[in-house]
């Protein structure tokens, strides 16, 4: 490498770093950045992710932490779970604010179940829909509608299930 | 000494080669007069050398020696050490490692920007994985789910 080019390397350095050497000052230039970035994008994106970042700064230490940790997961998941997982979300993003209130709350009582027990049914589950990936969507509006059910419109449709397997 | 072996009596005396090595050499020492006086003369020198006394190093030769070798050791890292702070190794390199930090810093997206984006990924990771079984408490309740369209078009 030439001199002049180690030379033009380090002034840029000492420029950069004037303005970017502290953490606070580090930060400001990553503010820049997405401002920046902030700046290219529709206003109506603008402001929902403004909005996006101020729901995340309100939330308690623990919850954005929760947040950071799953975020970190993600990126870490393979692309096909990533697919998996964004198709879940767009149906969960389509869902009424009490269906989602429901369906947390039934989140809740599948995570109370045995660790073995929600293996199996996570297993049994991504086995059948490997083997009919084009019921997927009609599984998930199945799924939407069970979540739905009183307890006695489901125990008539195990009691159907029940004749269906006997005939 | 021309011949090709004669870098190997060394290790023919000390029996380290391979035998039809040995065997080869034997027999070129059999027609060859100058290497068979190469042979005798470090066959004899082998044995003088086993005859000497065995020698001690005396308390006060010993730490003389090892002072010095510590002395030079030392010598050595600091004057390579020396050659590092020389300006013309420390600022080429220092100054490409900070270009390649700031670079990497005024690159990297921002972390809260990218927050933002996937927030409800984020949000609802445990929630999403799951989204398909939610609800289910059994693998009964999971066929029926399975044909549950079916069976409430059944009559």
């Amino acid at each position: 490498m030439s001199g002049i080019l180690l030379r033009s390397l380090f002034a840029l350095a000492l420029c950069t770093v004037g303005s970017a050497g502290s953490a606070p000052a580090a930060e400001a230039s990553a503010d820049g950045a997405a401002r920046e970035h902030l700046e290219r994008l529709p206003e109506a994106q603008r402001e929902e992710l403004r909005r996006k970042l101020r729901d995340f700064k309100a939330l308690r230490p623990e919850e954005q932490q929760r947040i950071r940790e799953n975020l970190r997961r993600w990126h870490q998941l393979p692309p096909e779970e990533q697919q998996r997982v964004r198709e879940n979300m767009k149906q969960f993003a389509q869902l009424s604010p009490a269906e989602k209130e429901n369906l947390r709350r039934q989140f809740r009582d599948f995570q109370s179940l045995s660790p073995e027990r929600q293996a199996e049914m996570r297993r049994k589950m991504r086995e059948y829909l490997q083997s009919n990936p084009e019921k997927r969507e009609q599984l998930l509006e199945n799924v939407r509608r069970w979540r739905n059910m009183t307890e006695e419109q489901r125990e008539k449709a195990r009691e159907r299930m029940r004749e269906k397997r006997h005939k | 000494m021309s011949c090709t072996i004669a870098g190997e009596l060394t290790a023919y005396l000390d029996r380290e080669l391979p035998v039809f090595q040995l065997k080869q050499i034997e027999n070129h020492l059999a027609s060859c007069r100058e290497c068979r006086s190469t042979e005798r003369l470090l066959r004899r020198t082998v044995v003088r050398l086993a005859e000497l006394p065995a020698f001690e190093l005396s308390n006060a030769t010993r730490r003389n020696v090892l002072s010095r070798v510590d002395e030079a050791a030392n010598r050595s890292i600091g004057s390579r050490l020396e050659a590092l702070w020389r300006p013309q190794v420390l600022f080429p390199s220092l100054g490409l490692a900070l270009a390649v930090i700031a670079l990497v810093i005024s690159r990297a997206p921002s972390l809260e920007m990218r927050d933002a984006r996937l927030f409800e990924v984020g949000a609802n990771l445990e929630l999403a994985e799951d989204y398909e079984v939610v609800g289910l408490s059994s693998l009964d309740d999971l066929e029926v789910v399975q044909h549950l369209h079916e069976l409430e078009g059944a009559p």
